[in-house]
């Protein structure tokens, strides 16, 4: 900005100087016909008079450049020098930055993607995920009552709506082999609490969330490319899942993965089912959708005198009952957010161990080029400058370096992808402008942290000692100064292995979350087989009718339990 | 070191002429060099070259500012006048000025009487 304005004001300069300049030589012209001379003499021997009037220009030019421009390209043009007399030195430089900067850069990615940004939903930070919380029983789950559910929705003030789902996994065997999917069983309003529509067909009609309407599926964008290659007509199709068979009524745009990137189809559950009556069989997980401008403790308090009402109404279980709530973001990132930022902390340590490696190298070559320092410091140049001047070359190197770092990280975007699998949101990490503003503050921060210091020392003496230090070579003050970085560099080795001991740590707290999904989807499985088993006993002894998602739902997360409230 | 410090007197010279002729009143650059010349008895002769260079190098400190209003035959023309800032630095150069030549004319008194 301040460079174009610059280059704006430059121009009118320009004008204004040709005016001011014109006018005089007018004056002498008018001077010398005034004495008489013919007005063309009269001109050229005031243009003799005036003397090189481009050069004139130019001295006023100079005098308003503010040598911004100058000094940067000087400065450039000395860095790119240094750099080709020390190839092998520069190169290691930006080698090391590159590995920390794009360590850094690819840890601030993730964090960026999964931590500070909202989810991506329209007006992400309006979504709130909702328990019931049994004051008596310390052993219940959070899981909500479809009925119960509905009553919130209906009862509260603060929600734009309240939805749910649970996840389930089924066969599909519409095709010529049978295929393992995910199933979604929704609550109503769940696309309009999320905000997200179809990108192909429709939402569920107020008639197919009801109980014994026509039975629909929506299909996620993944399950319609690799089941019917994208093919629009896929919308007239059905689906056999499980024991129903469902009309596909809409694809899911591609960007649309909740509650998690392995969600086929998207059915409904309807609250008025007979089956779902009773308040104590409890299978939703509950989202909501703020009114704009609700907070989240003022719709946790509308939900609180809710729930009492309904423990007047229906005292048992209701009574026992209270309201959770929290970001929808929580529940989503909460369980890694912190040992994202401990590996952000790891490799910005990391980072800073490059940065006083580098400044030990910087430091070292420094005394090398005292004697160039001390010509500087003799042709006049101020302190000030030098340090400037040292500073560019740094600041080269880390562009370089950040630059090496940023391209590498860009090019092991998927890897990284699959080196973060466990973690939620992991395919929204993206390289973006946001990342290039980091690594180019990250590298101006480095530039500074790497250079300033050896900077500030190697110009430390001011012209006078710089010029007999090298006049004389002293031995004894240079073997001190090794010595001293070699204290440096054990230094910094310690550092560096505590460092790593910590990005360990950290690596491992990853891991161990990533374990704990693991179990999930192995886990998965047998319980699929527990429920289908479940299922056709309960058809056989016809305990259940119409759609037989019954209070298997309430423990469906947890096989274990399966067994214990059906035997 | 010792051709700059050559320049930069003479430079500071200049600017303390160009501030004290400025001081009489708003003045533009043609009308600057003509004064100088007049009041020098013709003796100090500013290259325009030199001139403008050290107008604007005054303004750009804060000692002069400037405006385009009308010369006395009618036409455009850049007028410096002095700052307050430019009063005060005036002062103390012609306070420097003062002592240095008073040495100067010392010295040169000296050597006088010993040659």
């Amino acid at each position: 900005m301040a460079f174009w304005t610059k280059l704006f004001r430059k121009r009118n300069r320009d004008k204004e100087l040709d005016r001011e300049i014109a006018f005089h030589i007018e004056e002498l012209v008018r001077e010398n016909v005034a004495k008489g001379m013919d007005p063309s003499e009269a001109r050229r021997q005031a243009m003799i008079a005036f003397g090189g009037r481009e050069q004139t220009k130019q001295a006023l030019r100079d005098v308003h450049s503010s040598h911004i421009i100058e000094t940067v390209s000087f400065n450039l043009k000395a860095a790119v020098r240094f750099i080709r007399r020390a190839p092998s030195f520069s190169l290691a430089i930006i080698l090391i930055l590159a590995i920390g900067t794009g360590a850094n850069s690819a840890v601030f990615s993730a964090i960026d993607a999964v931590v500070l940004r909202p989810l991506p939903f329209p007006n992400g930070d309006e979504l709130v995920a909702l328990y019931q919380h049994d004051s008596k029983d310390r052993d219940s789950n959070h899981f909500v009552a479809p009925v119960r559910l509905e009553d919130w929705n209906r009862l509260n003030s603060t929600f734009q709506g309240i939805s749910g789902y649970y996840l389930d996994d089924l066969s599909e065997t519409s095709g010529p082999l049978p295929e393992k999917v995910t199933e979604t069983l929704v609550a109503p309003r769940f696309l309009q609490v999320l905000g997200v529509s179809p990108v192909l067909g429709r939402d569920f009609t107020p008639d197919e969330e009801r109980f014994g309407g026509p039975d629909a599926v929506l299909i996620s964008y993944g399950f319609w490319q690799r089941r019917f290659r994208g093919d629009p007509a896929a919308l007239d199709k059905k689906l056999r899942v499980g024991r129903f068979s469902y009309s596909i009524v809409g694809i899911m745009p591609a960007s649309f993965r909740f509650p998690n990137a392995d969600v086929d189809l998207w059915a409904v559950s309807a609250p008025d089912a007979p089956f779902a009556q009773r308040r104590d069989a409890t299978w939703f997980t509950v989202i909501g959708r703020l009114k704009t401008g609700v907070t989240l403790n003022r719709a946790q308090a509308d939900l609180a005198t809710v729930q009492q009402q309904l423990g007047k109404q229906f005292p048992k279980p209701d009574a026992e009952l209270t309201v959770q709530s929290k970001p929808l973001k929580e529940t989503v990132v909460g369980s890694v957010r912190d040992s994202l930022w401990l590996l952000y902390g790891s490799v910005s340590l990391l980072l800073l161990i490059a940065c006083s490696n580098i400044a030990a190298l910087l430091l070292a070559r420094m005394s090398d080029r005292e004697h160039e320092i001390a010509i500087r410091y003799s042709l006049g140049a101020p302190r000030s400058a030098i340090i400037l001047q040292l500073l560019t070359e740094v600041l080269l190197l880390a562009l370089l370096g950040s630059l090496l770092g940023v391209a590498t990280l860009a090019g092991a975007m998927r890897g990284l992808h699959v080196l973060l699998q466990t973690l939620p949101r992991v395919e929204e990490i993206t390289l973006n402008w946001r990342i290039a503003l980091y690594s180019l503050s990250s590298t101006l921060i480095t530039t500074l942290l790497c250079g300033l210091f050896p900077a500030i020392h190697g110009t430390r003496h001011g012209i006078s000692r710089s010029l007999a230090v090298t006049g004389r070579g002293q031995a004894s003050s240079r073997n001190r100064l090794q010595w001293s970085l070699v204290g440096v560099q054990v230094m910094f080795a310690v550092t560096l292995l505590v460092g790593a001991g910590l990005l360990l740590r950290s690596l491992q707290e990853i891991a161990r979350v990533s374990t704990a999904s693991r179990i999930r989807i192995a886990r998965s499985w047998p319980t699929a087989v527990d429920l289908e088993f479940d299922l056709v006993e309960h058809r056989n002894s016809g305990e259940h009718s119409g759609r037989g998602r019954s209070g298997i739902r309430i423990v469906s997360k947890y096989p274990a339990e399966t067994h214990r409230s059906h035997s | 070191m010792a051709p700059t410090e050559k320049a930069d007197l003479l430079q500071g010279t200049l600017d303390m002429l160009i501030l004290k002729v400025v001081a009489l009143g708003p003045i533009h650059g043609y009308g600057i060099s003509q004064r100088i010349h007049q009041i020098s008895n013709e003796v100090i002769h500013v290259q325009q070259g030199s001139l403008y260079p050290a107008l604007h190098r005054l303004e750009k400190r804060g000692w002069l500012t400037a405006e385009w209003g009308e010369s006395e035959n009618g036409r455009q023309a850049k007028f410096y006048r002095l700052s307050a800032k430019g009063r005060r630095q005036l002062t103390a150069e012609e306070a420097t000025w003062t002592r240095l030549s008073e040495a100067i004319q010392l010295i040169l008194g000296a050597a006088q009487q010993e040659g």
